[in-house]
């Protein structure tokens, strides 16, 4: 049973990651540079990540799901307020911000993820009275998640940095 | 905004340590910024004089 959780906790991790991806494919090929609510949802899908971290390495506990709820709470702030922004364009400005994928906006995408997030963590919080919270060993795939998790932060602050510098983001760059 | 990611990247390296208080500690301060950042956002859109 511990088993399954864990290998299902790095499968999680995984899907978030290539989400994160997904959004390097816009930024850097479609060269649409993410705007400052944008880079939000990406701390709050990485908060979501450390949440499911602690569970490879300190075992299923409620307060590491937690942790997953408050991230993904604040990530959905986000997102909702970015699509009310955009919800009832003006004629003449455009209808979204960026490219749509199969018909829904990426800050529109990021809201079903995040009550995704909230929904998985609710079902693993359902079964985890169920999980013995000992020690194990971690598996490859885990390994594999950790690593992805770190290279897509390094990549972000290096593609935040050549974005926005030191200080905080607007929406053509630097605001300072 | 940088500082967001480093926080998370520094949260992340304190997990594989084995040190939960300081991954804890990180992640909340860094999770309060992102809050902070947010607000300065959604205030400066307004043009909010205090």
């Amino acid at each position: 049973m511990l088993t399954r959780f864990k290998i299902l906790n790095a499968i999680c991790i995984i899907i978030i990651c290539c989400i994160l991806s997904g959004a390097f494919y816009f930024q850097f090929y479609l060269k649409e540079n993410p705007c400052p609510l944008c880079l939000l949802q990406r701390c709050s899908m990485f908060g979501v990540l450390t949440g499911l971290t602690f569970n490879i390495f300190f075992s299923f506990k409620p307060s590491h799901f937690a942790i997953i709820i408050i991230s993904a709470l604040t990530g959905l702030i986000f997102a909702t307020r970015q699509v009310l922004l955009h919800i009832c364009p003006k004629p003449g400005e455009p209808l979204g911000y960026g490219s749509p994928i199969f018909g829904m906006y990426l800050y529109s995408w990021s809201v079903i993820i995040f009550l995704c997030c909230i929904f998985g963590a609710a079902l693993f919080l359902l079964f985890i009275s169920k999980i013995k919270t000992s020690d194990s060993k971690i598996f490859k795939i885990e390994k594999i998640a950790i690593a992805f998790t770190i290279t897509l932060l390094l990549l972000n602050i290096i593609a935040t940095f050549f974005e926005c510098r030191i200080g905080p983001c607007c929406e053509n760059g630097p605001c300072l | 905004m940088i500082f967001t990611f480093l926080g998370y990247l520094l949260s992340v390296f304190y997990i594989i340590r084995k040190n939960k208080i300081k991954a804890l500690l990180f992640f909340y301060i860094t999770t309060a910024v992102t809050l902070l950042l947010y607000a300065y956002h959604a205030t400066s859109d307004l043009n909010l004089n205090f």
